[in-house]
């Protein structure tokens, strides 16, 4: 029956939330509509986690994170940031290999270009 | 030595061809001795029996929380990309492989063999991954439900994903 199913979705609710249908249903329902659009957040929300770690890790190495993923796009490397992160977490000297060559690339083209590209503020 | 595919887009004419970057200890060698490259400062937290907690100065050895795994590739497959090693499995969306058969992972865009990380750009040319798919699975049910308030408006329907689970027997490097 639909009460019971309600009341099944309805556990770890707080008070009569979970045990009276009346109070159960719109709760049940607006946890459901959280849930589809939290599913799509989720998507959002890893995807500035990764930055957040990458960043920091490129920061490790001198590198600001603008200027990482500009130096790998131009490299056309198109190892997304998921994997980037997870390269710095668990294979930092890949990561570190990966740094390096952006950082090659760009002292190559400022050398050329005759400007430092690095930034004032190396950490 | 792994060749690289030539991108359609964009490539830098000023970079000597070759991207193997041999990290075969801390120290780092090859061309970026242009720049000073800041060597890695982690901390070692293990914890001596009867000594408290002890950190030394420099590694001698990659630090230990770091998994780092000898062979890996990086692989995009069913519109994600992973990180892949042999001997485990991995989940995607559903590929069209039967299941019991062995399939050949092309679009490979980093390997790690051998103390060299090879990075593609944007796929390597002579590296595959080898697999066996092990089975078509469904993912668990997620409950879609649509709701407008005071508006006389609610749509429920619920959503299994298919997925194919595969395993990684071998990772090919030239």
């Amino acid at each position: 029956m639909r009460k019971e199913r309600i009341l099944e979705l309805a556990k770890g609710f707080r008070g009569r939330r979970k045990n009276c249908i009346r109070v159960a249903r719109p709760a049940v329902e607006k946890a459901l509509v959280y849930a589809f659009r939290d599913r799509r957040q989720k998507k959002r929300d890893m995807r500035t986690l990764w930055i957040q770690r990458i960043s920091a890790a490129a920061r490790e190495h001198g590198v600001k994170y603008s200027n990482l993923m500009h130096g790998l796009q131009q490299d056309n490397i198109m190892i997304n940031r998921k994997v980037l992160s997870e390269l710095a977490m668990y294979e930092p000297y890949s990561f570190q290999a990966l740094v390096d060559q952006v950082k090659f690339m760009r002292a190559g083209t400022a050398a050329l270009s005759g400007s430092s590209d690095l930034g004032p503020a190396l950490a | 030595m792994l060749t690289q595919i030539n991108s359609p887009g964009h490539t830098c004419s000023r970079l000597p061809g070759g991207v193997p970057h041999r990290l075969a200890s801390p120290v780092l060698v090859g061309r970026s001795q242009l720049l000073s490259a800041k060597p890695l400062q982690k901390r070692d937290v293990r914890r001596q029996a009867g000594e408290g907690i002890r950190i030394p100065e420099a590694p001698a050895s990659p630090p230990p929380y770091a998994v780092s795994t000898d062979k890996y590739a990086i692989v995009e497959l069913g519109g994600h990309q992973l990180f892949v090693e042999e001997g485990r499995w991995y989940t995607v969306n559903k590929l069209v492989a039967e299941p019991g058969s062995k399939i050949q992972l092309r679009r490979v865009m980093g390997v790690k063999s051998g103390g060299n990380f090879t990075v593609g750009r944007p796929f390597l040319d002579n590296v595959t991954v080898e697999a066996d798919v092990v089975e078509d699975l469904k993912g668990p049910k997620v409950m879609i439900f649509k709701y407008r308030p005071k508006k006389h408006y609610r749509k429920k329907t619920g959503h299994r994903q298919p997925l194919t689970k595969f395993l990684v027997t071998k990772i090919q490097t030239a």
